[in-house]
């Protein structure tokens, strides 16, 4: 074999060893990021429910599927929501979810929810944990008749505090005053 | 805004959430549907992606906090194991006292869970012990259930 193609055969060989040590490199780096997202605070917290939908048991009934949620060595109940999106930020549509999840877990398993939970963000590849206080149980009832009274047209809609919800809305032709 | 359906009394947690973003897109997509863009329909399966993963490494965290249950490991994902986790939910969760019992379970049942990996013989032992209080929640379910149903 000509010297020539012996070094090729070299050459490809190290940069095979290369792209793979590179490749492994990368999904142990993104792993890495990946764990480092759970919050400090849950560390000494059993996992006790993943990916589980609740009832509360009352006539006003709230169904919510919980992300994760963990139990505390005082036995309380931290919830954890894990998001997907561009901007690294905890909105109020997250705090509410959040509130929901935790009514209807308390009303199907009676076991106390703590009122701070978790926001997972993840972002770029990486996640990031935010901390955040939960509304009241009467907050959420509110909300829930709120909503109830708006789709049976006894309250009028409000429209969204920032106009940066509406440069992405599907419904944005149809949203006029009157309508 | 036309009515087109009665409000259901049930509400999940992601409508209500839907209540922080826009109260119009809370009636638009009550009445005609969600009309995703191309780009939240993206947005929705790279969620779905995560949110799998997040489960899985949820299972996997626990299983390497070494987190195992004395009846799965005697009886499987069986009717039993079912019985015990609906009378723990049931019976246990709610009070005070109950939530000392699991979480008195929950430091023991590792060194039990380890002790019949190692000696297998003592797994018939812990299911003799076992039996009787799954009859016992069966039975306590049952009542409770006849009552529900009769009441």
């Amino acid at each position: 074999m000509p010297a020539a193609e012996l070094w090729l055969l070299l050459a490809s060989c190290v940069a095979c060893v290369t792209a793979a040590w590179a490749a492994a490199r990368l999904v142990r780096r993104r792993s890495v990021k990946v764990d480092q997202g759970m919050p400090e605070a849950l560390k000494d917290h059993t996992l006790a429910y993943s990916e589980r939908t609740f009832r509360s048991g009352d006539d006003k009934q709230v169904v919510a599927r919980v992300d994760r949620a963990y139990r505390g060595r005082d036995g309380l109940i931290a919830l954890v929501e894990l998001k997907t999106r561009q901007a690294e930020r905890v909105y109020l549509s997250d705090i509410i979810e959040l509130s929901a999840q935790a009514v209807a877990l308390a009303g199907e398993t009676g076991e106390p929810v703590a009122r701070t939970a978790w926001v997972v963000v993840e972002s770029a590849g990486r996640r990031t944990a935010h901390r955040v206080t939960l509304l009241t149980l009467r907050t959420v009832w509110d909300l829930a008749a709120r909503r109830e009274a708006l789709l049976a047209g006894a309250a009028w809609p409000n429209y969204p505090a920032t106009s940066g919800v509406c440069t992405t809305c599907p419904h944005r032709s149809q949203c006029r005053p009157g309508n | 805004m036309r009515r087109r359906r009665k409000a259901k009394r049930a509400v999940s947690a992601s409508a209500l959430s839907q209540m922080g973003v826009c109260e119009r897109l809370v009636v638009f997509e009550h009445f005609e549907g969600k009309r995703p863009t191309p780009a939240q329909s993206a947005a929705l399966q790279r969620g779905l992606r995560a949110h799998r993963q997040f489960a899985a490494e949820g299972v996997s965290e626990s299983t390497r906090k070494g987190r195992c249950f004395i009846a799965t490991h005697v009886f499987g994902e069986g009717q039993e194991t079912q019985v015990l986790r609906r009378f723990r939910d049931r019976y246990l969760r709610p009070t005070y006292a109950g939530r000392r019992v699991i979480l008195v379970y929950c430091r023991l049942e590792p060194r039990v869970c380890r002790a019949m990996e190692r000696w297998p013989m003592t797994r018939s032992a812990v299911r003799a012990v076992i039996k009787p209080l799954v009859w016992l929640a069966t039975c306590l379910l049952a009542d409770q259930e006849g009552s529900h149903a009769s009441g």
